[in-house]
């Protein structure tokens, strides 16, 4: 049998375990895992980010491409951002290069998708669609939503403060359902976890053995050094 | 009888949170290793998904899916892509071919993902069907640069020149007649920010999209549906619950409701109690 997919998913039990020990108070076990993932992720970000260059850049300039030479340098300039006062100036123009490049295609297409479409969307709700109420419920939420932000010249007038207070509403209403998914996430993740814990982890080891035994084991043995560690640390002294 | 409340409450709010989350742990893992897949009502956005892909995908039709996020936000639309992507791969099938599915991500754990998640997770309809790495499918690895990089990216897919693994791209079977995004049939994104798709790819292009996102789609998506410039959305698990309903194959997000809805059960209860619990000792003291 292969033990390489016992081995990770016991490994795996240990890093949920070190993360949820947390509940309990930090702990080496934690602080571990919070570092180990930390590394990781510069690690990830560094490789991936060197291997993308190489591929996009480095390697057509070793083909001859000499175009790729501009990029490359400009890249090389955002380094200066950390070369004192006198030279970080070098570093504004990759940045400005990169920041109007996005914005100017961002703003591109926003306006005939986010601004237009929408607005088709609502004009064509208000005239052509027949489902009265939630034409009505959908106009009146636009509406105000946009009246509380943009039109705030007009809260002063009574309908105005009326209309922008329905607007405050169905944005408090869009902010609501938008937390309970988001919450609903954290959710998901927790049971993804228990799932992965109980259900797919490896189904049985070698000579028989369930590997959720070995998964109990591994838990057993953080309990105890835990206990050994907290029974060990110094107790802080009272306050007097 | 105030004082004996107030002490009972005060004891019930002072419990130690190791023994809420211990209960909590354990109620979560009951529901796991006795499952019930609850009644899933569908959604008329993940139904209409579901006909689009059915009525529109047929063999030959090049299939772009994109993953987005890192590994942790990827467990929250994991099942749906898989359903999504399982069901495009099949509606092929029985048409007799199969589609090219050519796969781009963003995030650094791109590749993670997809070999040690993904590609797991379609293996078996992929098995079935026949689909092999470079005739019926590549992986062209991470496009960068957000806007600037889909923009790029659908004018010439052969920016990158090499795929996730090195090979040339001229060289892959999969890519024939991919000039751009105009021969795409359908572009599928399990992320949770659609806005550059929406912007450089649907937008522009008119491509059907399909955005399989986290559960806050369901709040946020409908408009682009709505406004014809998103196809269909599967919003986290409880959509991808939707859609392996109606593909009738129980998968992951089906299983895993159970124990959404006891961890939201928990949650309840726990607001509930603790607030009969306050007034009771709010009363009580007074």
């Amino acid at each position: 049998m292969d033990l390489v997919p016992i081995i990770m998913y016991l490994l795996a039990i240990f890093v949920l375990a070190s993360m949820f020990s947390m509940l309990w108070k930090d702990n080496p076990f934690y602080r571990f895992i919070q570092y180990g993932a930390l590394a990781q992720a510069m690690t990830m970000s560094v490789f991936t980010s060197w291997a993308q260059i190489y591929k996009v850049a480095i390697v057509p300039l070793l083909k001859g491409d000499l175009l790729m030479i501009v990029p490359l340098a400009l890249g090389v300039l955002i380094f200066f951002n950390r070369f004192g006062v006198k030279r970080n100036w070098l570093a504004r123009y990759p940045l400005a290069l990169g920041i109007g490049i996005g914005t100017a295609l961002s703003l591109a297409g926003a306006i005939p998708t986010q601004i237009l479409g929408q607005m088709k969307l609502i004009i064509g709700r208000a005239v052509f669609n027949a489902d009265f109420v939630s034409n009505l419920v959908f106009i009146l939420t636009a509406l105000s939503a946009l009246m509380y932000f943009f039109f705030y010249f007009l809260h002063n007038t009574a309908p105005g403060r009326g209309v922008s207070r329905i607007g405050r509403y169905t944005i408090m209403i869009w902010v609501g359902a938008s937390f309970g998914t988001m919450l609903m996430m954290n959710v998901i993740f927790l049971a993804y976890t228990v799932m992965y814990a109980s259900v797919f982890g490896v189904p049985a080891a070698p000579n028989d053995i369930p590997s959720y035994a070995g998964a109990v084991i591994v838990v057993l043995v953080m309990a105890a050094l835990l206990w050994v560690w907290n029974k060990n640390q110094k107790k802080e002294p009272k306050a007097i | 009888m105030s004082e004996k409340k107030s002490g009972l409450a005060d004891k019930i709010l002072n419990l130690p949170s190791e023994y809420l989350y211990g209960v909590t742990i354990i109620l979560l893992f009951i529901s796991v290793i006795f499952p019930k897949i609850p009644l899933a009502s569908v959604s008329p956005y993940v139904e209409n998904t579901y006909n689009w892909v059915n009525q529109n995908i047929n063999p030959g039709d090049i299939v772009v899916f994109e993953l987005g996020n890192d590994f942790a936000y990827y467990i929250s639309h994991m099942p749906g892509v898989t359903a999504v992507l399982n069901h495009v791969m099949d509606t092929a099938g029985q048409k007799g071919g199969k589609i090219r599915l050519i796969v781009i991500g963003h995030n650094v754990e791109h590749m993670l993902i997809w070999r040690y998640a993904q590609q797991g997770l379609l293996k078996q309809t992929m098995d079935k069907w026949g689909y092999t790495y470079g005739k019926d499918y590549a992986n062209l690895g991470i496009v960068p640069g957000g806007d600037a990089g889909l923009y790029v990216f659908a004018k010439n897919p052969y920016v990158g020149e090499i795929d996730a693994y090195g090979t040339q791209l001229k060289t892959l079977e999969v890519m024939k007649d991919f000039k751009d995004i105009n021969n795409v049939k359908l572009w599928v994104q399990g992320n949770w920010d659609t806005m550059p798709e929406i912007r450089q790819i649907t937008g522009p292009y008119k491509t059907a999209y399909i955005f399989v996102g986290h559960p806050e789609a369901a709040v946020s998506s409908p408009i682009w549906v709505d406004s014809n410039q998103m196809t269909g959305f599967v919003a986290g698990w409880p959509g991808a619950q939707m859609y392996e309903f109606l593909v009738n194959k129980p998968g992951l997000a089906s299983f895993g409701s159970m124990t959404i809805s006891v961890a939201y059960l928990i949650l309840l209860v726990s607001i509930v109690i603790c607030n009969i619990l306050y007034l009771s000792k709010k009363v009580g003291g007074a």
